[in-house]
């Protein structure tokens, strides 16, 4: 196989600072290099420096030869030549990556157009686009970015990128922004359009799992320099350096604690809840259209159970979230708390109830008010005493609250800024904590974390429902740590749950067509690394 | 991003003639300004010198303390139509963003009938309905202040309804008013103080507007509109009469406008919520 | 979306485009050659009958130009036969005999005859007049036609002064087919006719070529309307006005005086300025505290300060240059310890506190602040308040309800007014009322003089108000323009001796009405245009429809807001309309015809019914439909909105691009720096200082006024140059940041590097990815610019003398003319909806993500 991209000693530096130490790989026609790293470790900017784009004030040394020619220092006619044709690029953000105001079609054929094509543009055009799934006549070229769904969107930008056919195609974080089984099938077109044009592709992710179900080789990148690289089944089975075994280390999820025993009083019950929410009027008079969220959905949590909720954007699990917490009124059916209906806020029965259960979300930036202080924000929730607490008992409880989730000792008066997102996950959990809940709702509560920081968080809900026998309703999209934290799960599609039962059993034989689906989708490296051993074994 | 075009002596620049102005507005107070500001027909229109800095004006008194005399209406205008803006605006916007429901409709409805009248003409409809003077400028002025405010609030306050930080105060039992004044005060906050300067900078301007064609502050209290007024039949023979109080006005947009960018730079760093 | 309607967008843009290339096309109406002037004039009329009015400013333009009467009175104050060729008086006073001039004819054409001269006098002295003289004919027993020529007037007591009241503007020959539209058409007898009047613009007169006298030398005369004293200096100096006849800047005379250009005649007018004082109310009611206030005034300073030494100090109700005058100057002296020592005489030690309200004229609001000062000197703690003529009229002449005020009493021999009870001087004195009454019967000059001597020094002595000083006629025009008269006897400025001699003249005159159909229908055909562009774009109409619902409820809204604000202004439209001489029963009379007696809520109905078909009612001041005001208005604000617009677009766009092209550089900074700068310039001052520049100094532009559309298309947009200038530099460095900053977050998006990726150049991705996503915020700046431009102009109209929209409301506000306040105010309302509107519509073309009924 030839090599197309040769890369030596890159080096990029923004004033003082070395972004990217002395980077160097190759990449073959045909071969998918993958580069992974924690957010900040130069992922990013090895693709813009590859590509002359690198942010203002930014200054690359070192080599980038594509084909053979040099790309560093070339000047800006070159590199624009080189853009679209010689290297393709595709973005995280297909919400974003794409100009609102023109039609896919457009955005397409200008790629063509600057590079010179000036006949049968528009065929082209439509052939690209069909190529990467997107045929005229189920998605016309005269559709616009906001008519498309995210993962047609990212068809469209992998359409643009490889439109003039460049000898390098490099994805950053292509699939983050999508469901898993999207997600699959956009990475199986990538796989696919490498292989048919021979192209060299770099893909660059922080999800070890993702470039082991697709890359050939990797390179593992900690604060801009690569510790570690090779063929990827050799480094990932036998890492060498200490950073990738760490990396392989957070993977590992913590063993779930057996089930407690005893009589479990039911706690949460939901009875077949419906709500809907009202869309614009096709017609001026005809009948408000409604999208139904929930669709008869009903639930059980006993006491101490840890319940995990898995599903895709868009299936209803936020919803649900936001009505057992009584945020949000169903059309239909009900939520009983201890066997009572919540009643409206402010009376004594509300606050009994919503004492007993407690919710952590998904953004450790967002779900502190970021204007108050640490104590303000734990104590919060002693509002659901009828008598708040004197100063003194409020501030022992918030100090407890605070050791219990091992941020013992902090500075009650500083701001939620001054804390990492681990930290500030521990003080929502410590929030949540201080009027001591029956059950926690833990809405996507370790999705926003990177892995380490994943790890210990999940670590600490486990002590926790050790030490305190809580419930959880653990809300995810990923499987890997619904396996890790739950023993009972509920599987949400369009509004309805439509799988349900141990966690176990569901995720090792999936009944529902679209658990299935999702099951298959979900890129694990156990079975990617196996998959791989078992390539290179027959190749 | 701060855009390297706000200089980063924009806050510094501008507070200084803040100060200059606010030095100004007081130190008029003074006798010695009374003594200025008497009418001497002997010493009209006489040209700027040692003794007249800025020169005199057609019945013979200082410019200069006529326009520090003015800095007294136009920050005393800006300031009061701008607090009625504050003090009516923002628990409106609050409690629309927090309730929804008939606050916000009022709010809705209200805001877009007052914006519905361009600005300076709902202003001049108030002063012909109440009688020119000043405290009909602070109306005026102030009443297109309330829908700033309260738009500007319940919009990013109805953004932050949104946030984890609300749904988990409402999780925790807080209350509408609560929600609004604890948590979604705190958080618009700076938006409303950047605001508050654009305000100010306008509310100046309208109220030499309003007093150029004597709606506004009226005699013998000097105001810089007014003094423009005077000064258009004069201006070719006494051009100071046009200069200063006009320079006054624009250093005084200016010097607000700049506090106004360099807070709005400083701010957008810190965007409620987000990475700092 | 149905095909047909997709369809549509196309024809509706052609017939756009085609209107708007007409409009543009228009022919150019060639001024009239030769000899014209324009003069200037500070007062719009009201209106153009002099019957009905006694307003000075109707009197300034028809009479003795357009309206004669039987006699008139010559610039020396004498009585001299007009139409009336001659007269004869019975012995006993009570019965006059006049011949009319034979071969008469009025600008129509139809002979005068003694009918028409009855019918007139008739109609003056009948019960619903309102004509301002009408009590004075009230001793007129009867009026008897003779012949054709021959008419009687027949009295029941003598009066003698009646050849002088015939000479006078109220009581001039109309004919009976005519009057009825003399408002708005006055048909008279004059040496020049009526050939049209621009509202807020002009009133333009031509000559009258069957003259029965010494037919007119010029060839026609524009009365040109500038209502600011502040602009008039500039007006005349640019070249835009001939003359005044009366200028309202008497800082600048001297100046003018020394200028080769001008000639300047100073002479007298029949005004008595007085600081009028309230006798009936406490303290005034005492002499001792009046004679205070004489005594503090210092005439002199007051003639130095506010008038620039125009004008000579009066010590009585009575002009100077009367040969009956007796100078009682020093009855006063000025002499502020006198001023204390009555004061404290009356009991006041200590000085008491009152409130000086001041008319809008140039020498009250002048004098009152050094009253102000001068009475503050004596202890007097005085409030001024400054207040339009409507209140004035309301609050001090018809509700007395004032201490002290300023006003010139510019009607000749108004010495009556003294007698007259319940007027606002609350003086009455038994003595002066029997003067009056036996000078009346007196027709022996020597008596007469002696009678006028004593009212005169009665009037001192009961120091019934302090008088100031007697007004000036400052007369300033041209050099080489002749034949206007120095002193003002009577009012009215009589043109039929004026003449230039030399060269051609400025000025221009035109004939047709301007083209504001034509405007109207291309801001209804663009809406429709887009309308149909948006429905091709497959804007859902029940997005449409719902935004249209909101419109007409925030529009009913504003209608009920305006109605109420409206209804609550201080003034009585009717009595101010009819004047400072106007009777009760008249202004009854004008409150029933205008519709004012019926309830509030009855009001607003008809109101919104009206202007829901078109109808915007009658004006009060101008007396034509406010539909007509509006648009020709309109034809004069929308274009100096779209040129603003145009300029401000055509200034921002290409800086904001230059400065986002290399962020953080040089250019970037210096170009934001001077939009920072620009933003802090108010566009008022931009304005005077352009005056300053590009007018007095330069001469490049002229300083104000409008010629008109039909003066040609570059004519009328280089008067708009500098109003558009002036308001589009401060709106561009607001749009120019706003593009910036918005271009500045747009290059930071993803979809602009996906484009640099695919090989565009940085200025490709600025102009084709990043420039049509900054230009949608930058769309809602824009749209409420235009409305700013078209409504927020008033200043500017104001600071240009333009005849626009604002400017139509501050005067119609100024004259409590209510039924224009409000409709104009709601149609700027609606202007502002409807653009916002259009905008949004706008959105829905350019960005495809609101079509098919999405919200952003």
């Amino acid at each position: 196989m030839t090599v197309r991209l040769q890369v030596q000693d890159l080096t990029v530096t923004l004033g003082a600072r070395r972004l990217l130490a002395g980077v160097s790989f190759e990449v073959a026609a045909g071969d998918v290099y993958g580069l992974v790293g924690e957010s900040g470790s130069g992922k990013s900017m090895t693709a813009l420096a590859l590509v002359g784009l690198l942010p203002r004030g930014a200054h690359a040394t070192g080599s980038v030869r594509l084909d053979g020619r040099e790309l560093v220092g070339a000047d800006e006619a070159t590199l624009g030549d080189v853009r679209g044709r010689g290297i393709g690029l595709v973005f995280q953000e297909p919400a974003t990556a794409l100009n609102p105001l023109m039609t896919i079609g457009a955005q397409v054929a200008e790629g063509l157009r600057v590079h010179g094509a000036t006949t049968a543009v528009e065929a082209e055009t439509a052939a690209v686009l069909a190529r990467v799934g997107l045929p005229a006549a189920s998605v016309p070229p005269t559709r616009y970015p906001h008519e498309l769904s995210g993962g047609q969107r990212q068809r469209v930008a992998i359409a643009i990128a490889i439109a003039a056919r460049p000898a390098l195609l490099i994805a950053d974080e292509p699939t983050t922004a999508l469901d898993v089984t999207t997600q699959a099938h956009i990475l199986a077109l990538l796989r696919t359009l490498v292989a048919e044009d021979g192209m060299a592709m770099v893909l660059i992710s922080h999800d070890l799992a993702v470039v082991a179900e697709t890359a050939t080789s990797l390179a593992i990148l900690q604060r801009g320099e690569i510790v570690e690289q090779g063929h990827l089944a050799g480094v990932l089975s036998r890492p060498a350096h200490a950073y990738t075994r760490q990396l392989l280390r957070d993977y590992q999820l913590p063993e779930l604690p057996p089930r407690l025993d005893g009589a479990s009083t039911l706690l949460l019950q939901a009875d077949a809840l419906v709500r809907d929410y009202p869309l614009p009027r096709r017609r001026f008079f005809g009948p408000r259209p409604v999208r139904r969220a929930l669709d008869g959905v009903s639930l059980r949590i006993a006491d101490g159970e840890r319940v995990g909720l898995v599903g895709e954007s868009g299936s209803g699990k936020s919803t649900l979230v936001r009505t057992l917490l009584g945020l949000d009124v169903p059309q239909a059916g009900a939520v009983l708390i201890a066997g009572e209906a919540l009643q409206s806020s402010g009376t004594d029965s509300s606050r009994r109830l919503r004492r007993l259960v407690q919710v952590v979300f998904q953004d450790p930036y967002g779900s502190l008010n970021p204007r108050h202080s640490i104590a303000r924000i734990v104590a919060e929730p002693l509002y659901l005493h009828r008598e708040r607490p004197p100063r003194v008992e409020r501030e022992r409880r918030v100090a407890a609250a605070l050791e219990a989730v091992g941020l013992g000792g902090v500075n009650g008066h500083a701001r939620p800024q001054q804390f990492s997102g681990g930290q500030r996950q521990r003080i929502a959990i410590a929030r949540a904590l201080i009027v001591e809940p029956r059950l926690l709702v833990l809405d996507e509560a370790v999705s926003a974390l990177d892995a380490s920081t994943r790890l210990q968080i999940l670590e600490l809900l486990c002590r926790l429902w050790r030490e305190r026998g809580l419930a959880y309703l653990f809300v995810s999209h990923d499987l890997a740590v619904v396996r890790a934290v739950t023993e009972r799960l509920l599987v949400m599609h369009e509004g309805r749950i439509v799988e349900q039962g141990p966690t176990d059993r569901i995720l090792d034989r999936p009944e529902h067509p679209y658990t299935r689906s999702l099951v298959a989708a979900t890129p694990l490296l156990d079975r990617a690394l196996a998959r791989r051993g078992a390539e290179d074994e027959s190749r | 991003m701060t855009p390297a075009w706000r200089p980063p002596a924009g806050l510094a620049a501008g507070m200084v003639v803040l100060l200059v102005y606010a030095a100004l507005a007081l130190s008029s107070l003074t006798a010695a300004f009374d003594a200025a500001l008497t009418i001497d027909i002997g010493a009209r229109l006489l040209a700027p010198s040692a003794a007249h800095w800025f020169g005199t004006d057609a019945l013979g008194r200082d410019v200069f303390a006529m326009v520090a005399v003015g800095t007294r209406a136009s920050l005393g205008v800006a300031l009061s139509s701008v607090g009625i803006g504050l003090l009516l605006g923002v628990p409106l916007g609050l409690l629309a963003a927090a309730r929804g429901g008939l606050v916000d409709d009022v709010l809705a409805r209200g805001s877009d009938l007052v914006f519905a009248f361009p600005s300076l003409l709902l202003a001049v409809l108030l002063s012909a309905a109440l009688g020119p003077g000043a405290l009909t400028a602070v109306i005026a002025i102030g009443v297109f202040n309330v829908p700033v405010f309260a738009r500007l609030v319940r919009g990013n306050g109805l953004s932050l309804m949104q946030r984890d930080f609300v749904l988990s105060a409402r999780v925790a039992g807080r209350g509408t008013l609560a929600i609004a004044f604890d948590h979604l005060l705190p958080n618009v906050a700076t938006l409303v103080v950047v605001q508050a300067t654009i305000q100010l900078s306008l509310a100046i301007v309208a109220e030499a507007s309003l007093s150029y064609v004597g709606l506004g502050v009226q005699p013998p209290a000097p105001s810089w509109g007014r003094m423009l007024n005077e000064a258009q039949t004069l201006a070719s023979g006494a051009p100071w009469l046009a200069w200063f109080p006009g320079l006054a006005l624009a250093f005084a947009v200016l010097a607000l406008n700049l506090v106004g960018s360099a807070l709005a730079a400083r701010f957008a760093a810190r965007v409620p919520g987000e990475a700092s | 979306m149905n095909p047909a309607s997709r369809r549509g967008g196309g024809p509706h843009l052609a017939l756009a485009l085609l209107l708007l290339a007409s409009l543009l096309g228009a022919p150019a109406t060639a001024a009239l050659p030769g000899r014209t002037v324009v003069l200037g004039l500070a007062l719009e009329p009201p209106n153009l009958d002099p019957s009905a009015t006694s307003a000075e400013a109707t009197q300034d333009v028809v009479y003795g130009n357009i309206f004669e009467g039987l006699t008139r009175i010559t610039e020396q104050g004498r009585v001299a036969p007009a139409l009336a060729a001659s007269w004869s008086v019975s012995d006993d006073g009570l019965r006059y005999r006049f011949t009319l001039r034979p071969g008469v004819r009025f600008h129509d054409g139809s002979p005068l005859t003694a009918a028409d001269v009855r019918w007139s006098l008739q109609r003056a002295r009948a019960a619903g007049s309102t004509n301002p003289l009408r009590e004075l004919l009230a001793p007129v027993r009867a009026i008897h036609l003779i012949d054709e020529l021959n008419l009687e007037l027949e009295l029941s007591r003598p009066v003698a002064e009646l050849l002088t009241y015939l000479g006078w503007g109220n009581l001039v020959v109309m004919s009976a087919a005519t009057a009825a539209n003399a408002a708005t058409a006055p048909v008279g007898t004059g040496p020049y006719r009526f050939v049209e009047w621009r509202k807020g613009d002009a009133v333009v007169l031509a000559r009258n070529a069957d003259y029965w006298g010494t037919p007119a030398r010029l060839d026609g005369v524009t009365f040109r309307i500038v209502p600011d004293a502040s602009s008039a200096l500039a007006a005349l100096l640019a070249g835009d006005v001939d003359g005044y006849a009366n200028f309202p800047a008497p800082e600048s005379v001297a100046a003018l005086a020394l200028d080769p250009r001008f000639t300047v005649a100073v002479g007298s007018t029949e005004g008595e300025t007085l600081l009028a004082i309230n006798n009936a109310r406490k303290p005034f009611d005492d002499v001792r505290v009046r004679r205070a206030l004489a005594h503090a005034v210092d005439r002199r300073a007051i003639l130095q300060g506010a008038m620039y030494g125009y004008g000579e100090p009066i010590g009585s109700h009575f002009p100077p240059h009367d040969p009956a005058y007796v100078d009682l100057t020093h009855r006063y002296a000025f002499d502020p310890a006198t001023a204390r020592a009555l004061l404290r005489e009356a009991g006041y030690p200590n000085g008491f506190a009152l409130t000086l309200r001041l008319p809008p004229p140039y020498y009250a609001r002048r004098s009152g602040e050094i009253i102000a000062a001068e009475l503050g000197a004596i202890g007097i703690r005085v409030r001024i308040e400054n207040i339009e003529w409507a209140q004035w009229l309301e609050q001090v002449f018809k509700n007395r309800d004032f201490d002290l005020t300023i006003v010139s009493h510019t009607e000749p021999m108004d010495y009556d007014i003294y007698a007259r009870r319940g007027y606002y001087f609350g003086y009455s004195n038994a003595t002066y009322d029997a003067r009056l009454a036996e000078l009346s019967r007196t027709r022996e000059e020597a008596v007469r003089m002696r009678l006028l001597g004593e009212l005169q020094r009665q009037l001192a002595e009961d120091c019934v108000n302090v008088y100031l000083f007697e007004l000036p006629k400052l007369g300033v025009w041209r050099r080489d323009l002749h034949g206007l008269w120095r002193e003002a006897p009577v009012q009215g400025i009589n043109l039929s001796g004026a003449y230039l001699d030399g060269a051609a003249t400025v000025g221009t005159s035109s004939t047709a009405a301007g083209p504001t159909g034509r405007v109207l229908a291309i801001v209804a055909l663009g809406i429709l245009a887009l309308g149909a562009l948006a429905l091709r774009r497959h804007v859902s109409a029940r997005h449409l429809l719902g935004r249209a619902a909101a419109l007409a409820l925030t529009l009913l809204g504003a209608s009920a807001l305006i109605f109420l604000l409206v209804n609550v202004l201080p003034g009585d439209p009717a009595a101010y309309m009819m004047g400072l001489n106007a009777n009760p029963t008249a202004i009854a009379h004008l409150r029933a015809q205008y519709g004012l007696d019926v309830p509030a809520w009855r009001q607003y109905l008809q109101w919104l019914a009206g202007f829901l078909h078109g109808d915007l009612g009658l004006s009060y001041t101008y007396r034509v439909p406010v539909a007509d005001l509006v648009g020709q208005r309109l034809a004069v604000s929308l274009p100096l909105a779209l040129y603003a617009l145009a300029l401000s677009l055509a200034l921002a766009l290409p800086t904001a691009l230059a400065a986002a092209r290399r962020p953080g550089k040089v250019l970037d900074s210096i170009l934001m720096g001077l939009a920072q700068l620009g933003l802090a310039v108010p566009n008022f001052w931009l304005g005077l200082l352009l005056i300053l520049t590009f007018s007095v100094q330069l001469h490049w532009f002229a300083a104000g006024g409008f010629p008109g559309w039909d003066a040609g298309l570059l004519p009328a947009l280089r008067a708009l140059t500098m109003p558009a200038v002036a308001l589009a530099v401060p709106q561009a460095c607001i749009l120019a940041r706003v593009l910036r900053a918005e271009l500045g977050l747009a290059l930071a998006e993803d979809y602009v590097r996906t484009a640099r990726a695919k090989g565009l150049s940085p200025v490709q991705a600025l102009r084709r990815h990043a420039l049509p996503n900054a230009m949608i915020p930058a769309l809602t700046i824009i749209g409420l610019q235009f409305s700013f431009l078209l409504a927020g102009a008033i200043i500017i109209e104001t600071v240009f003398a333009l005849p626009g929209l604002g400017r139509l409301l501050f005067q119609a506000t100024a004259q409590r003319d209510l039924i224009v306040v409000r409709s104009v105010v709601l149609l700027l309302v609606a202007a502002v909806v409807l653009v916002n509107f259009l905008v949004e519509l706008l959105y829905a073309v350019v960005d495809p993500r609101l079509r098919d009924g999405g919200a952003r």
